[in-house]
């Protein structure tokens, strides 16, 4: 069928994550779907079905519904289009800031191939005021949902549509209408700037989940609870709920999460109101993705001279690519003096200044000769690894698992220390009686003695630790405070 | 005194700077305790150091040296001289009094520091020509009264642990000590119990 000869065409200009993972979603709900991005290379290989992220299920549903999309790298393919919808992701920079004029300079070049008729539909993730000031008729802002690692499975079955409009009491286009129609679901329609801060709202919600129960994991340690003895009492509390953000992690990554935090401090601060909250959860994060750091040096980097530390998964969470603020990627710069091996089954490893940082093949070599290894990202894989190997392949035998990958039990009882970050047992606090020896390197035929095991829950998040950004925390948290100083060190 | 310090950098600028601070810069309520905390010194101790810890910065700066500000947490070691509540005093009331006086029943956490580790950090930041801010602690607080336990075991007879009746609220400080690891991440810190035998063996 020729999209351009059906009213339900639609275009996704932008074939990021975002619009990629959008557009086959679209075509899966029987939409006809022009799909454009200006990168030539870009289209050619999502049409030959190799696409630059990893997500479940992307590749199959593409092949699918591959014959209602049309790819195209030609921006006037868009001008058959009655509604488009701008799929790019905006990009963030080591400060969690939006470069918005990537899209910007998306929509002016579209814009100038169409007609005033055409709808447009901001998707992208944009700030509160972004939309409006596009000055456009025919325009709305919706808001997108993707989560890394199951974004076909949201944009498949989505919770609701939020859409912002210029005016909301006015129906949409019938052909934005339509697409919008075909996911069944509840559709939100509100102002600009209520949807764009909806979109942030439901990401701050998140947040403080996230640090409320890391905090709260980190004190269950130290006074002999037990969070996932507390979390389901939270799970049936009508407002919390079964679904809520209560699993104790390393701080906040990816960087979506952040942006939106960055986002709210700014406005906050342009508006005058109070933001101590996000700083306080941006602090609480810091400090969670040093627990492995903190871990390892009390059990390994302080004891073992040059010591080998083996880091299995380097993306910042499963079934993704991206390392975008990884708690792995800040593990290994901090081990920077220290000899790294390193894998992943997805993620490249970039170029780490001054690290010593070795990339191998599989999880297996990755154990091999070390005198520690960290599960920093819990992909299936590390799950069924075969304990008994990795204990033969390791020098050492202090395995940590912040996530509760691998089988307890079974590592215990084959001689390999535990840390993980939700244990039972504090050894550090002395206020609980605890089973514990120091960790000490074992000569391949003592192995099989059998040392103390301990699990530990987590403490903290990591400060970025160098001198610019630790001086922009401190201007931020203590703005009105003239003895905060500049506190970064290096050395 | 720093004053004179600083004229002396104008005139004759050197290679690095070491300023040998104290946590006593940092708010009472900063918890736990990170170089990012706000410094609101409540004491003329922590006043004096924040001020020299500016002017020296300032100093530094002004001629483009290198400069580390070092703040330790209470330092304890062999030879003190001082005699502050803590594990100073406990060591040496325990050996001429045969008793160790708690505020309360000493339910008060800090973190105590060896001087051997501060000396440590000290050369550390020298060999490395460190910049910025560090925290000196452990990582590790106790109780007053688990010190005097400590020490009491330690000692070859019987040691009484008084409490009196308690005067002031409890406080505790708690240090995040990410910082100063991540620079020196070879850095070890000796054991409280280990500080101490060493201190009673005098």
């Amino acid at each position: 069928m020729d999209p351009g000869g059906c009213s339900r065409v639609i275009g996704f200009a932008g074939l990021s994550h975002l619009g990629i993972v959008s557009s086959v979603a679209a075509a899966a709900r029987g939409q006809q779907v022009v799909a454009y991005d200006a990168d030539r290379i870009l289209v050619e290989r999502i049409e030959a079905g190799r696409f630059p992220v990893l997500e479940p299920g992307l590749s199959e549903l593409f092949r699918e519904r591959r014959s209602s999309i049309r790819l195209s790298s030609d921006i006037d393919s868009l001008a058959e289009c009655h509604t488009i919808v701008f799929s790019l992701d905006v990009p963030t920079d080591s400060g969690n800031r939006s470069d918005l004029e990537p899209l910007r300079e998306l929509i002016r070049n579209v814009s100038a191939r169409t007609s005033a008729e055409t709808a447009f539909v901001v998707l992208s993730q944009v700030p509160p005021g972004f939309t409006r000031a596009l000055n456009r008729g025919r325009l709305f802002y919706q808001v997108e949902t993707l989560v890394f690692g199951s974004a076909v499975e949201r944009a498949l079955n989505p919770e609701r549509f939020i859409v912002g409009c210029d005016k909301p009491e006015e129906p949409f286009p019938e052909t934005f209408r339509d697409y919008l129609n075909a996911f069944s679901c509840p559709i939100l329609k509100m102002r600009y700037e209520s949807a764009e801060l909806a979109k942030i709202a439901i990401n701050m919600f998140l947040i403080a989940s996230v640090s409320m129960t890391n905090t709260l994991a980190e004190l269950c340690e130290r006074i002999g609870a037990e969070w996932s003895e507390v979390a389901p009492a939270l799970r049936l509390d009508r407002r919390i709920g079964p679904h809520a953000y209560l699993t104790p992690g390393l701080g906040i990554s990816g960087g979506n999460l952040e942006r939106d935090i960055v986002t709210i401090q700014e406005l906050s601060r342009s508006a005058g109101t109070d933001a101590n909250v996000p700083e306080a959860c941006l602090d609480n994060s810091r400090y969670r993705k040093n627990w492995v750091f903190r871990a390892l040096h009390r059990e390994v980097l302080s004891k073992s001279a040059d010591p080998v530390v083996g880091v299995l998964g380097l993306s910042y969470k499963p079934d993704t690519a991206s390392t975008k603020n990884s708690p792995a990627l800040e593990l290994i710069q901090a081990l920077s003096e220290f000899q790294v091996k390193a894998y992943d089954p997805e993620a490249a490893v970039t170029a780490f200044a001054g690290a010593r940082v070795l990339r191998v093949s599989s999880a297996l070599e990755a154990c091999e000769d070390a005198d520690a290894v960290v599960i920093a990202t819990a992909w299936r894989e590390f799950g069924s690894l075969e304990l008994t190997a990795v204990r033969d392949a390791m020098k050492g035998r202090v395995l940590i698992d912040p996530f509760k990958v691998v089988d307890t039990a079974r590592a215990s009882l084959i001689c390999l220390w535990g840390l993980r970050n939700d244990g039972i047992e504090n050894p550090d606090s002395g206020q609980f009686r605890i089973r514990r020896e120091s960790p000490r390197r074992h000569s391949r035929g003592r192995r099989h003695g059998r040392p103390g095991v301990f699990f530990e829950r987590t403490e903290s998040p990591w400060s970025r630790g160098r001198a610019a950004t630790q001086g922009s925390r401190s201007a931020g948290r203590h703005a009105r405070c003239d003895f905060c100083p500049d506190t970064g060190s290096r050395a | 005194m720093v004053e004179s310090v600083c004229n002396a950098l104008k005139d004759q600028p050197c290679a690095h700077l070491v300023y040998v601070s104290s946590d006593a810069v940092y708010s009472d309520n900063a918890h736990p305790v990170r170089e990012s905390s706000c410094c609101d010194p409540t004491s003329f101790h922590g006043l004096m150091h924040l001020v020299r810890e500016r002017a020296l910065e300032a100093a530094a700066r002004a001629k483009g040296i290198p400069a580390v500000m070092i703040r330790p947490t209470g330092i304890y070691g062999r030879g003190d001289t001082h005699n502050s509540y803590g594990p100073n005093r406990f060591v040496r009331t325990a050996l001429k009094e045969r008793s160790i006086q708690l505020f309360g029943k000493g339910e008060e956490q800090r973190d105590h520091v060896h001087i051997e580790d501060v000396v440590n950090v000290i050369r550390l930041c020298i060999e490395r020509r460190t910049e910025g801010l560090l925290n000196v602690a452990t990582g590790q607080s106790v109780s007053f009264f688990q010190v005097a336990e400590i020490v009491s075991g330690l000692a070859a007879g019987p040691v009484k642990v008084l409490t009196a009746p308690r005067q002031s609220p409890i406080t505790h400080r708690h240090f995040d000590m990410t910082h100063l690891l991540r620079v020196f991440p070879t850095l070890q810190f000796k054991s409280l119990h280990a500080g101490l035998a060493e201190m009673m063996k005098t």
